[in-house]
């Protein structure tokens, strides 16, 4: 009996050590790296950029760097977020980016009756998990939270190879054939809406904010409004399109009227001629390539970005 | 919980610290927690059915004594009857009897007579299949004298409800196994790390093969109209394959867990596919259901039917295998499955292969042999998974139409496919080079250093550890049976 | 007719349905002991060996087999039958 637990000992370290290793070159080869392009923690330090955008989907499909870029000589990096319009979440991902960079002049927020306050303790579809579980092994103080943020068990944080395994992405951390998914820095989707797929409806409305909700939302605004003053980043916000069947006037008021509450610089990019063409969209409440560039014009001959970085014509 | 669960882990670890540590001194000990031991493992998974297994235990031990003591032969015949009565009536009772009652009823539909007939909501006992055999054999073995009747009930109790062999068999046989409880088990050094290998095995089968197949047969058999028919010749290819890693990779484990109590159990399977006809195939699959059947169903009914030659052979050939089919389940397809099986021997039988011996054959016919017999197990594998005949008639129609040549689609994709397919290939090199073992890595690498073997030992973790992601909810496929 | 005598007789029978004769031929001889003596062939030679010597078995009888000596019994028993 000696010798078997011996043996059984000895056999449990050599494996030990084995997926250790494997571990440490997996995590070594994608350091630095995003593997679905969607999980930018690491691919967006050291950016130390002017300008920060941040928010939702939305926000990661509608801000293009390129053309701030261009246009107001700022550095800009996209830290939007896939599948959450929380500002809770925004705020988390903001501080990741934080603990990696120097401060922003700017942080530009993407808004609209869609955004909610957020609340950690209710359980919300953890969007792109698949994508982080890189992260999850043995995570940096910098990164803990948001590895926490997508609860990612102990397992999964302290086993080698489990949370690869478990999320499937052996494959992608490998040949990391998606790192360079969005080569320029936001979902540029040139996408045509597939209308019989996805056919047009006003469902969206159903998801606009309650009334119930807007005191939360007013108030993690002014939280991370705060946050932001104390950093020395100046807070913006946009409100950027959606197809007209998800439009109400007075839905896409509410987040007008607390900006101008909380002195949040606030710009509505929802034009009318953008809102009804369809051909500006991939659904219903996100812009391809082509309905950014008419946004982007918008804002560019509307000058109120302008005086926001004060910049001269 | 299955063999390859967490609370499996745990129940087995104390279980084992316990049996050898603690009352490994004492026989009456070790074999009263067994016993203990094997019914807390059957009532986690249906407690309500273990007064069952314990009833129909204690009719057929005191059934066994009964016969023993008998002082003529109408006596012993009573109590032989009476115990078969009482475990297989519930056997039949409980698989069959929805089965039955709508067969009749249908049949009774044919001319128009339509008598009020319920179907009972009837579960069915967990391992009721494989227990029931063992009991059976138990009361045959006893009154044909192959045996003594047990007369220590706790090794009697032991040998039917053997926590191991429980759910899935091997359907062990009192001659081998009561002596084996009947002596205090020796902690073996060699006999442990040979069940932990067969274990590894086992698990790999399952975890690596059978569950990362199951995938896409399940997406094929489900949906087969959606797909071309070289895609539903891959689902059959994949799925007799699957039947196999799983079935095959359960009984490694059950006869490795064995192995780890200080008890020996005859193989299960002796690598089927390398048979090189269909009589050979079914002396290799599921042994110990084919030698069940042999000896307690085939020999009697070729007896009876001795004087009317090969064609007595045959009859009892087809009744024999429609049997084995119709033990797997009660619908009509096993039985067309084990009706296949019994017709596939008639050339055998015809040519007379099945009796002379062919002492040399030449590589060509041998490969010949081996690929030709999987073809026809292969294409019973849709039979055996179609949930009904008709279901089974449009598989066979879609596979075999003109889409057979267009390009396969599979929905997990072709990398996922082409990993599956060389990790099947990995099992059949690994099991041909072990041919002459009892499981497949019994003797790989055995002479070589220990830093290669391990190696491949780390290299079978690795594996099972990244695939055991793959779908937890894929239980042990002869767990329904 | 004697044990030897009934030995020799099955000898030649097993001989003739297994198509070889490499196995001991002794009262302790088992199937287990003679390549292709199966359950298949195992009912062609009973059949040879009740048309052989004139005789008819029982499934009981069977049953009881263990080895040859049994089936020597066995047929010596069902020959002084007649």
């Amino acid at each position: 009996m000696k010798q078997l637990l011996k043996n059984i000992f000895l056999f449990a370290c050599v494996l030990l050590v084995v997926i250790s290793v494997l571990q440490i070159a997996l995590s070594i080869r994608t350091k630095g790296k995003s593997i679905s392009g969607y999980d930018t923690l690491d691919l967006t330090a050291n950016v130390n950029a002017d300008l920060v955008f941040l928010g939702s989907s939305r926000g990661w499909a509608h801000f293009d760097p390129g053309f701030f870029e261009k246009n107001y000589h700022l550095k800009s990096v996209n830290i939007g977020m896939n599948g959450f319009s929380e500002i809770l979440v925004s705020e988390l991902r903001l501080k990741n980016y934080l603990s990696k960079n120097k401060s922003p002049k700017f942080v530009i927020l993407n808004i609209d009756p869609f955004i909610k306050a957020g609340n950690l303790n209710h359980s919300i579809a953890l969007t792109n998990k698949n994508d982080y579980a890189h992260f999850a092994f043995m995570p940096s103080k910098e990164n803990m939270e948001m590895v926490d943020f997508y609860k990612f068990d102990n397992f999964e944080k302290y086993i080698p190879l489990y949370a690869i395994f478990k999320y499937k992405i052996l494959t992608d951390c490998i040949t990391l054939r998606n790192a360079n998914a969005f080569p320029e820095g936001y979902e540029a989707n040139v996408e045509k809406w597939d209308t019989i797929k996805d056919p047009v409806n006003t469902k969206a409305k159903q998801h606009y904010i309650k009334d119930a909700e807007i005191p939360n939302l007013e108030n993690a605004l002014r939280k991370l409004n705060a946050f932001c003053k104390s950093k020395n980043i100046k807070l913006i916000c946009i409100q950027t399109p959606v197809y007209k069947s998800a439009y109400d006037a007075k839905a896409f008021e509410i987040p007008k009227q607390i900006c101008q509450k909380l002195n949040i610089p606030f710009v509505d990019a929802c034009d009318e001629k953008i809102i009804s063409n369809i051909d500006n969209f991939y659904n219903t409440i996100h812009l391809n390539k082509n309905g950014v560039a008419e946004m982007n014009k918008l804002l560019k001959n509307g000058k109120e970005l302008d005086t926001i970085f004060k910049i001269n014509p | 919980m299955t063999f390859n669960s967490i609370e499996f882990l745990a129940f087995f670890l104390s279980f084992y610290l316990l049996y050898w540590q603690i009352v490994g001194k004492s026989l009456k000990m070790q074999n009263a927690l067994l016993l203990l031991g094997s019914y807390l493992f059957y009532a986690w998974f249906s407690w309500k059915f273990l007064a069952l297994i314990i009833i129909s235990s204690a009719f057929s031990y005191c059934c066994g004594l009964s016969i023993s003591k008998a002082e003529n032969e109408k006596r012993k015949s009573f109590f032989l009857y009476l115990a078969i009565f009482q475990s297989l009536g519930l056997l039949l009772f409980f698989k069959y009897f929805n089965f039955f009652i709508t067969a009749v009823a249908d049949l009774l539909a044919t001319i128009n007579l339509n008598p009020n007939i319920h179907t009972l909501k009837i579960i069915l006992p967990l391992g009721i299949s494989f227990y029931t055999f063992r009991l059976i054999s138990y009361i045959l073995d006893v009154y044909n004298e192959k045996i003594d009747a047990a007369n220590d009930w706790v090794a009697f109790f032991n040998y039917v409800a053997f926590f191991p062999c429980l759910l899935a068999g091997p359907i062990d046989r009192a001659d081998n196994f009561i002596p084996q409880l009947e002596k205090k088990r020796q902690f073996s050094y060699a006999q442990t790390v040979d069940g932990f290998r067969q274990i590894l095995w086992g698990l790999f089968k399952k975890i690596v093969i059978a569950d990362s197949c199951a995938p896409i047969t399940n997406q094929l058999f489900d949906h087969y109209q959606d797909y071309p028919g070289s895609s539903l010749l891959i689902g059959a290819f994949l799925y007799i394959i699957q039947i196999y890693a799983d079935f095959s990779g359960y009984s490694d484990m059950a006869i490795g867990i064995a192995k780890l109590l200080g008890f020996n159990i005859p193989k299960n399977f002796n690598y089927p596919f390398f048979a090189q006809n269909i009589a050979e195939f079914w002396k290799r699959w599921h042994i110990s259901l084919t030698s069940w059947m042999t000896e307690y169903v085939y020999t009697p009914l070729s007896f009876i039917f001795r004087s009317s030659g090969k064609k007595g052979v045959m009859l009892s050939i087809i009744i024999n295998f429609v049997l084995v089919g119709l033990w797997h389940g009660s619908n009509w397809t096993f039985i067309i499955f084990g009706l296949l099986h019994g017709l596939y021997f008639i050339p055998l039988i015809l040519n007379g292969t099945l009796t002379k011996r062919n002492k040399t054959t030449s590589n060509l016919k041998m490969w010949f042999g081996i690929f030709s017999t999987f073809a026809i197990v292969m294409l019973t594998a849709v039979i055996f998974r179609c949930e009904s005949i008709s279901m089974a008639f449009e598989y066979y129609t879609h596979m075999f139409s003109k889409s057979l040549i267009s390009k396969p689609l599979i929905t997990t994709g072709y990398v996922v496919l082409m990993i599956t397919l060389l990790y099947i290939t990995l099992m059949f090199v690994t099991e041909w080079f072990g041919k002459n073992e009892n499981y497949g890595i019994a003797g790989t690498f055995i002479k070589k250093s220990r830093a290669l073997r391990w190696s491949f030992y780390m290299f079978l973790v690795i594996s099972i550890y990244y695939f055991s992601f793959v779908d937890k909810t894929q239980l042990f496929m002869y767990l329904q049976f | 007719m004697n044990r030897a005598e009934i030995l020799e007789k099955i000898g030649t029978i097993l001989n003739s349905v297994l198509g070889h004769s490499n196995f001991e031929l002794n009262e302790e001889l088992t199937a287990k002991d003679a390549d292709g003596w199966d359950s298949l062939t195992h009912m062609i030679i009973i059949t040879e060996i009740e048309s052989a010597f004139g005789v008819k078995f029982k499934l009981k009888d069977l049953n009881k087999l263990q080895n040859m000596g049994n089936l020597i019994d066995l047929v010596s028993g069902k020959l002084s039958e007649k």
